[in-house]
């Protein structure tokens, strides 16, 4: 085999049990990287209705074909499996060091199952497996866990483990890997928690062979000439990281403000690509081998901002900026990047953290809770509220109990889930849906919730990249999503980032076509994909996951969006502005062969190869 | 002043045949903004009536033949859309998303 080394890592914690199963090229193939992999073991081996926090949830760690292989950006890993935020799917993606060290580990991909009798850690030394007892780590935050591994193990391995909030169960838990980096979306760390795995640590040089070495390294010299042609004419992202988008946001009037109430905030100033940049970069990082380096390594310096604030570490990235900041009416940037640390330090994603507290900051300010529940006041702009409830959410501790359920529960639980921003109970990312149809479409159908993650069409609708579409318009955006759907699909499963794949591997001119990454793909694997056939296998691996999502009792009625979607945007240059689901959900079904419940066909399935999961 | 171009002018000139809009330069065009720029208003021009957004960013300080996203008063805008009085041209490059 080719790209892959044809290996699944089978880890059965309830009886301690390791095994080695291969895959075939054809499995690889059709079921398309790590991403299709990864669903197929899924459908393959639970019960899509089990309870996710229960032994019977499968948790797959997935590398691509072209992880830890010289394509820009193949550093990649997705974590797969029933999310217990959602009850849907989870697709969480992370970058860093450990994607690529998991792949020399000698295996494509991790599958747990079942649940450990005490805290156990997983340490994969070039195909050499055991689990090791890790009592002594419960407890102890990302950094020190990940300290403390590398102390029993190898001075060169890469962790991704959990801290307090997934041992504790809280359902916006992440997995962090090298300290700073999160496949954070959808609770993914409770899962782990539940089966008692605190980490995995892996090192190796096992290299799976590549189809035709030469020729992918041609493709990828004329990737790197146009992305350091960019770098050198002042790429936005190399100078500012995704700092440099709320500026953008703002002026669109799509940035989250005091919890999605409003689209543009007064304290943009304070909480920008420049701020960070002159108060507090220290310097730019990036994942392996990663020539964008978008990474911002930073440091909040207590003797000028204050030691409630001191730390240091990576980002805040945009979507922190944007939860943590904007949404929670923060305009401190010290307490958003001390925030930012304390999430990856205890374990909690900063998307879903930052919108459970903006949502409390409502409720408490229209007077939903008050302080005898919250235990404090916590007002929008409240920078130490927010911290108080991070740390107390991740140990569960008085209201950190309410905030470590995610916002839906919390604002059911007080019967105002109108003021949960969610899609099937996962908090939006940073970019208001009324403005940006396609996003607003992508959120309601994406079967993880809502993430831009899944499909993120503000490239075109908002950035500009390859042609700048109008975000406001309905025509076209069923398509739309759907593509960006499977483009972002094809980029996961392959290995790679979003920030330089987009960019660098796709024909963004002619409509997001994935020319590059197909050559890259066939050379590494030896298929002979067209941009046709892997659009196709995308759109087979995005049947399944939907498969998966019917199979768990997910139905039409699951596919919206948080409430305060469908109502008009007070004020700011989308004043009015609303968000039409009907206009263009059927549209969206119609161009997926799925029926008018959400539904994949038979024809659509048979077409695909996939009935048989029906 | 004549009856065609693009002027950048101070906060207080005026002329009756001229439309005044206001620029903002965002992300890495940042370090193209003139050192006197109004960070909340952006930087002023006074442009011919007729004017098009295409014609202002020929005129403006950034590297030509990039990729220029540019909204209008926050919303998408074609290349020809004729500039108002009052309107807030934001300009920054197709850079991708967070």
């Amino acid at each position: 085999m080719h790209g892959w080394h044809g290996r699944i890592l089978r880890v059965n914690l309830t009886t301690g049990a390791i095994r080695e199963e291969t895959f075939s090229e054809e499995e690889a193939h059709k079921y398309f990287g790590g991403r299709g992999l990864a669903i197929k073991v899924l459908l393959d081996g639970m019960d899509p209705a089990a309870d996710p926090l229960s032994p019977e949830n499968l948790l797959v760690m997935a590398t691509g074909p072209l992880t830890s292989t010289p394509a820009p950006t193949g550093n990649r890993y997705m974590v797969v499996t029933k999310s217990p935020l959602t009850s849907a799917l989870s697709n969480s993606n992370s970058g860093g060091v450990f994607p690529t060290m998991m792949k020399r580990s000698g295996y494509d991909l991790f599958v747990f199952e079942g649940a450990a009798g005490k805290p156990v850690y997983l340490y994969v030394d070039e195909r050499k497996a055991e689990l090791r007892d890790a009592s002594h780590l419960w407890g102890l935050d990302t950094h020190q866990t990940e300290d403390t591994v590398r102390g029993e193990t190898a001075e060169d391995v890469s962790v991704a483990c959990i801290g307090p909030a997934g041992e504790n169960l809280a359902l916006i838990a992440a997995i962090i890997n090298d300290k700073h980096r999160a496949a954070a979306r959808s609770g993914v760390g409770a899962v782990m928690g539940s089966k008692n795995l605190k980490a995995v640590a892996v090192r190796g040089d096992l290299r799976p062979e590549l189809y035709d070495e030469k020729a992918m390294r041609g493709v990828i010299r004329e990737a790197n000439r146009q992305l350091a042609a960019d770098i050198r004419a002042g790429s936005t992202m190399r100078i500012y990281g995704t700092s440099y988008v709320p500026d953008v946001t703002n002026e669109a009037g799509v940035f989250p403000t005091f919890n999605f109430q409003y689209g543009q905030f007064e304290g943009t100033p304070r909480i920008n690509g420049p701020t960070l940049k002159e108060h507090f970069l220290v310097r730019h990082g990036g994942c392996y081998g990663c020539p964008l380096a978008c990474a911002r390594i930073t440091e909040v310096r207590g003797e000028i901002w204050g030691e409630k604030y001191a730390g240091a570490g990576e980002g805040p990235e945009y979507e922190t900026i944007g939860s943590l900041g904007s949404a929670c009416g923060v305009d401190n940037m010290a307490a958003i990047a001390k925030a930012n640390y304390l999430c990856n330090e205890l374990g909690l994603d900063t998307i879903s953290t930052g919108l459970t507290i903006a949502c409390a900051m409502e409720m408490y300010t229209k007077g939903i809770v008050g302080e005898e529940q919250i235990g404090q006041p916590l007002p929008f702009g409240d920078a130490d509220g927010m911290i108080a409830m991070i740390r107390a959410a991740a140990r569960r501790e008085g209201f950190g109990d309410e905030i470590a359920q995610g916002s839906w529960r919390l604002a059911s639980s007080y019967g105002h889930p109108e003021m949960s921003i969610t899609a099937k109970k996962l908090e939006f990312p940073s970019y208001d849906a009324r403005g940006l149809k396609g996003m607003g479409l992508l959120y309601a159908t994406s079967n993880i919730g809502a993430s831009h993650m899944a499909g993120d069409t503000a490239y075109t609708e908002l950035f500009g990249v390859g042609k700048k579409i109008d975000g406001l318009t309905y025509e076209g955006k069923a398509e739309l999503t759907k593509h960006f759907q499977e483009i972002f699909a094809i980029i996961d499963a392959a290995g790679l980032c979003v920030f330089v794949a987009v960019r660098y591997t796709l024909d963004t001119a002619h409509g997001y076509i994935p020319t590059r990454v197909t050559e890259m793909i066939n050379h590494a694997t030896g298929t002979q994909f067209t941009p046709d056939t892997l659009l196709e296998a995308a759109e087979r691996v995005y049947n399944l996951e939907r498969l998966f999502l019917v199979k768990a009792g997910f139905t039409r009625a699951d596919d919206t969006l948080a409430q305060r979607m469908f109502e008009p945007m007070p004020a700011g240059p989308l004043q009015g502005e609303t968000f039409d689901l009907d206009r263009v959900l059927d549209d969206y079904y119609i161009a997926r062969g799925w029926d008018a419940n959400g539904i994949p066909t038979r024809q659509r399935l048979e077409k695909l190869g996939i009935a048989h999961y029906a | 002043m004549p009856g065609t171009g693009v002027y950048r002018v101070s906060r207080d000139s005026r002329s009756n045949e001229l439309v005044r809009i206001a620029v903002r330069l965002l992300a890495s065009y940042r370090q193209y903004l003139p050192p006197d720029h109004d960070e909340e208003a952006g930087y002023l021009y006074q442009v011919a009536d007729g004017t098009q957004v295409g014609d202002v960013l020929a005129a403006l300080p950034i590297p030509p033949g990039g990729f220029h996203t540019f909204l209008v008063n926050g919303r998408h805008a074609a290349r020809d859309q004729v500039l108002q009085e009052g309107d807030l041209l934001s300009v920054f490059p197709a850079a991708g998303g967070g």
